[in-house]
């Protein structure tokens, strides 16, 4: 097998055992990222010099007999909203182009500090508003398993590159469901930790208090060992919690689902209209392979958060958008439209900066703040907000965990809802209550679409604050009934690319 | 039907807080004279990812005034942000804090117009972040007519303190008086420098006229506030406000109406103009900030902090009077300054007499301080050097005029012992032996004039007093004149 | 709920945005849409499928409180970066043109 298709943890324990060198491996994906980038664009930054100066080093260190990290040499690539320091951090934003952050994201420094090797920025929707990745401001990307559909979004070329083998592990951010999303449209485990749980401290904010930096991954292992790293306190995080972390790694060993509760929600099946019967059928089969291996299926509701969590989050978002992307004037960094007066400067230079979907949220969000309105939609929405917390509490009274569709269709063809936003905003229905209820989720693989071109079609896992290794625990399970996520088959690329 | 135009004003106070650190970064606090932009981080630029991390001691230092001026402390406080767009603001919005403020409730009492204590109430004192510096391109510095400005954040983020008045001041003096017992309270507790030269309290005005009937004071109309900017000293704060309330008045009384309006104090000229109508336009679309979870303020913290309160310069001013029997105007001075109360009352505890102390105190204390530049902390002569120069001058042992002369020593550095020799005056005071033995000397060196005084011819003891004057000057002014007169007369009366 | 073309000029303006004449229409629409959505909600109210009387907007008391930072200077070294990005600079400002009365 090439090296660029081994797991993290496959390139971990073969590098420190010399049966290959981190150079090698970065080599590998490296080649792979070239012959298949022209197809995918799933990148807006390669950091190859970088990547192979990382490798080199850490080869370096292995050879002296130095103690090398959890994810020494392994190649990953970082969501373009998290800031490199000396990387251009463009968030896929014409008003951020060229801009190159002079500080390390949290999450950054721990990944250098395990050992990995950064290989590239991801391409992403303009400042993480949307569901396809088409709304970047320079180049959508396209889905590694059918080229011509979208990875999802906004987390879309994170998906990618670890769908298409570039690289085992991503990062990515979720805010609505920009992780588990393209995770189930690219056939990936992605996962949204719990609110608190990973430190946002250079991750540019969208929506302050909904945004999570998480893992992608196509082993529940490489999941596990990538949450390890970046699920830290940060004293420079006033949102991330001090307490003390678990041991991720250890519900890996998890050999059954005995004694579990997974519950389905009884308002689905008024909602079966808009899910795709596809996703029904993995999500029915996924819920079989549970009882299988021992787990109760129970009921629960969450009336509120299924019919009301869309207009909630489409309210509260785009006001804390509104608000956080602000900043971007023209005045300290970035695009700057220099005219007579300091206005024109602002006007011109977020008008011609911002995207249309970006400058839609911003002005939905400045309308529901503003005087006279904040009551009747903000505080309403935060209100609708706090049912929907109360609620999931009341239903994780009976149960473990919460297992719903991902998103109601597998992924969809370019073009066809970029014209209909708030259409496109109904991909998130079963993953924005999660961000707002502030709970960890996981989508994992739970089958493909039948016909010509199988989709990856996902399945969602709710679980309890500070739930992360529940989540675990049933991936595991699952894992060895549905097998690990498997790499995209691409074109003549594959071919050469999957030979032995 | 007679009218009376009564003001309505009420203050807003911003103090810098006397943090190392900015409010929400580990920055340097210490920007005068810094070259722009060097005490800067990703926090207090805004950059993008960056995120806010209150500083304690700024927490601590609000508490800590909220109780000094008797306000009511929340225990769960909530910082929100205040959107709006100016090139000082980096984020384009400043965090600062809305509907659950720190504190609540308080109060304080200045001296009123008629020398009567005053209750002004403090409806809230809360935190916030300062705004960076701009410096404009046009010659004379101002914003009018320059076609760029210079922004340098190094100021931006220093944490404030905002202290809101209710509108119960009555009169420009009162404003005065107010803004006057706010910087000393700030100052006392170290909570602020409250420099207004230096902007570390920056004042703003709410003013309005309220035309009542001068017989029934019935209300009969309230004309509309101004707010006004730009008062950077006590005196500008009371010549503003009396020009303000004059324009008003005369606006009403003619009939006018006014606008809800923000003014500019123009010192120079002694008016204020119209600046554009910011407030009205600006929608702040206030909410809670997602990246700063409600502050906890601690039984803990609270007890610690009421019990580590000076005693406040009004209290002192009383007890002042009460205890040490100081006249107004002494304890007034006595207790305007915490350094000075201390040094005044260790003078008082080292066996001084308090008004003598004061006196000694106020008058060649401040003198030297003044000529050397000292200041009360680092003045040189200590609290119990005083106390002892001035108990030999209450006790006789030292004429005022050589005691002067002493504590110029003093002040030069001298121990007590070196400045009394430097003066000519000797350590323990003169004993009564060696009085006599002066005594003495001056009748033999004067024998002519004794024998006239003995003769009968100094009816109007002319002489005698030149004879005691010669005994006092050899004595340095150690000797006690009554003493001396009376060894004198004994003296020449036993005819020896 | 109804938006009129005058709220998106007004929000427009509070966000510093610059529209264009064509892009009004469509913004307008798309408000309905998501406000209609939102009117859903209120229609739940009225029914009684929805009551939020006395729900706490912000459960404040259920968050860890945020760590206070101890008062001590730390130095940055972002500042060389920064200036060098800036879009305009004059030795160690940034230069930003003409600060109009009416902002």
């Amino acid at each position: 097998m090439e090296l660029f298709a081994l797991s993290a943890a496959e390139m971990v324990r073969g590098i420190k055992e010399k049966d290959f060198s981190a150079s090698e491996v970065f080599a590998s994906c490296l080649s792979r990222i070239e012959a298949l980038e022209p197809e995918l664009s799933a990148l807006l930054a390669l950091t190859a010099g970088r990547g192979r100066e990382e490798a080199a080093r850490v080869d370096g260190m292995i050879a002296r007999g130095g103690e090398p990290g959890p994810l020494a040499g392994v190649p990953v690539v970082l969501k373009d909203n998290m800031c490199l320091r000396g990387v251009p951090a463009t968030c896929a934003s014409r008003i951020l182009e060229g801009w190159i952050p002079p500080y390390d994201a949290k999450a950054a420094e721990l990944l250098a500090g395990a050992g990995a090797v950064f290989a590239g920025k991801a391409n992403m929707d303009e400042f993480a508003m949307g569901s396809s990745t088409e709304f970047s401001a320079f180049h959508p990307t396209s889905n590694p398993w059918d080229t011509g559909r979208v990875p999802g979004g906004s987390s879309g070329g994170s998906a990618a590159a670890v769908a298409a083998g570039y690289v085992p592990l991503a990062l990515g951010s979720d805010t609505g469901g920009s992780i588990r999303q393209p995770a189930s449209y690219c056939g990936l485990y992605g996962l949204k930790p719990t609110y608190g749980l990973v430190s946002r401290w250079g991750l540019v904010a969208f929506a302050s208090s909904l945004d999570q930096i998480g893992p992608f991954a196509r082993t529940v292992e490489d999941l596990a060992l990538l949450l390890s790293v970046i699920a830290a306190p940060d004293a420079r995080d006033g949102t991330c919690s001090r307490r003390e972390r678990p041991d991720y790694t250890a519900p890996l060993a998890a050999s059954s689902l005995r004694g579990k509760r997974i519950a389905v929600v009884k308002e689905l099946d008024a909602m079966r209209s808009s899910v795709d019967s596809e996703v029904r059928r993995v999500l029915e089969n996924t819920l079989n392979l549970c009882r299988d291996e021992g787990a109760e299926i129970v009921e629960v509701s969450l009336p509120v958060s299924l019919e009301f969590g869309l207009p909630c989050y489409y309210i509260l978002a785009p006001a804390e958008a509104s608000s956080n992307l602000a900043r971007f004037d023209g005045v300290r960094y970035g695009l700057s439209r220099r005219e007579d007066s300091l206005l024109d400067l602002y006007f011109s230079t977020r008008g011609a900066g911002f995207g249309a979907e970006v400058k839609r949220r911003i002005l939905t969000g400045t309308y529901v703040l503003s005087s006279g309105y904040y009551d009747a939609y903000y505080l309403t929405a935060q209100k609708v907000r706090s049912l929907m917390k109360a609620e999931f509490r009341k239903a994780f009274g009976r149960c473990d965990l919460i297992a719903l569709p991902t998103a109601p269709t597998p992924a969809f063809k370019k073009s066809e809802l970029v014209d209909d936003p708030v259409r496109m905003y109904l991909a998130d229905v079963f993953t924005l209550p999660v961000n707002l209820a502030e709970l960890p989720a996981l989508s994992l693989n739970g089958g493909f679409t039948g016909g010509e071109k199988p989709l990856p079609v996902g399945v969602q896992f709710i679980a309890p604050q500070w739930g992360e290794p529940e989540l675990l625990n049933a991936a595991a399970v699952l894992e060895r009934r549905l097998g690990k996520a498997p790499i995209a088959p691409l074109g003549a690329a594959a071919e050469g690319g999957n030979s032995r | 039907m007679t009218s009376r135009y009564i003001p309505v004003i009420g203050l807003e106070i911003h103090v810098q807080l006397s943090t190392a650190t900015k409010i929400f970064c580990p920055c340097s606090t210490d920007y005068i004279g810094a070259e722009p932009n060097t005490n800067v981080c990703p926090v207090c630029l805004g950059l993008p990812g960056s995120l806010p991390v209150l500083n304690k001691k700024a927490v601590e230092l609000g508490v800590r005034a909220g109780l000094a001026l008797s306000c009511t402390i929340r225990n769960h406080t909530v910082f929100h942000r205040k959107n709006y767009f100016y090139p000082d603001l980096p984020k384009a919005y400043q965090i600062s804090q809305y509907d659950l403020p720190l504190a609540e409730g308080g109060e304080i009492y200045i001296p009123g117009d008629d020398g009567r204590p005053r209750r002004i109430r403090i409806t809230r004192l809360h935190l916030e972040e300062d705004a960076g510096k701009l410096v404009h391109s046009a010659a004379d510095g101002r914003l009018e007519g320059a076609a760029f400005s210079f922004v340098d954040y190094n100021r931006g983020g220093v944490p404030l303190a905002e202290i809101v008045s209710e509108p119960d001041i009555t009169s420009p003096g009162e404003a005065r008086e107010y803004v006057a017992r706010i910087r000393q309270t700030v100052r006392y507790l170290g909570v602020s420098d409250g420099d207004m030269e230096r902007g570390s309290l920056r004042v703003d005005a709410n003013v309005s006229v309220k035309k009542t009937d001068a017989a029934t004071g019935e209300v009969l109309c309230w004309g509309e506030r101004t707010e006004i900017k730009n008062m950077n000293s006590l005196r500008a704060v009371e010549r503003a406000l009396e020009y303000e309330i004059r324009r008003q008045t005369a606006v009403l009384a003619e009939g006018g109406t006014l606008e809800r309006e923000t003014r500019h104090w123009n010192d120079g000229e002694g008016v204020t103009t119209s600046m554009r109508s910011k407030e009205a336009a600006n929608d702040y679309r206030y909410f809670p900030d997602p990246d700063i979870p409600p502050i906890v303020v601690t039984e803990e913290l609270l007890e610690s902090t009421r019990n580590s309160l000076p005693e406040l310069p009004w209290a002192k001013e009383r007890r002042f009077g009460e205890e040490y029997g100081l006249p107004e105007a002494d304890a007034a001075f006595m207790a305007e300054s915490l350094p000075v109360a201390l040094y005044f009352e260790e003078c008082v505890k080292s066996g001084a007499s308090p008004l003598r102390a004061a006196n000694w105190i106020r008058t060649e204390v401040f003198r030297v301080m003044n000529e050397k530049g000292f200041s009360m902390d680092s003045f040189p002569v200590k609290p119990s050097a005083l106390a002892e120069l001035v108990s030999m001058v209450d006790g006789g042992k030292l004429s005022t005029t050589v005691a002067r002369e002493v504590f110029a020593h003093l002040a030069g550095g001298r121990s007590l012992k070196d400045a009394l020799a430097a003066a000519g005056a000797s350590p323990g005071g003169l004993s009564a032996e060696d009085v006599e033995k002066m005594v003495e000397k001056v009748l033999t060196v004067n024998g002519d004039v004794v024998e006239e005084i003995r003769s009968g011819r100094d009816p109007k003891g002319k002489k005698i007093k030149f004879l005691a004057g010669l005994v006092m000057r050899d004595a340095r002014g150690q000797a006690d004149a009554a003493a001396v007169s009376g060894i004198l007369e004994r003296r020449l009366k036993e005819g020896r | 709920m109804t938006i009129s073309e005058k709220d998106v000029r007004h929000v427009a303006g509070l966000a510093r945005l610059r529209v264009e004449e064509q892009e009004i229409e469509p913004l307008v629409r798309h408000f309905e849409a998501i406000l209609g959505h939102f009117a859903a909600l209120s229609k739940a109210r009225e029914e009684g499928r929805l009551n939020l009387d006395g729900v706490d907007p912000f459960l404040f008391s259920e968050r860890e409180a945020p760590p206070l930072r101890e008062d001590e200077p730390v130095r940055s070294a972002v500042r060389d970066d920064v200036l060098a990005a800036a879009p305009e600079r004059k030795d160690s400002f940034f230069v930003v043109p003409r600060i109009l009365e009416e902002e």
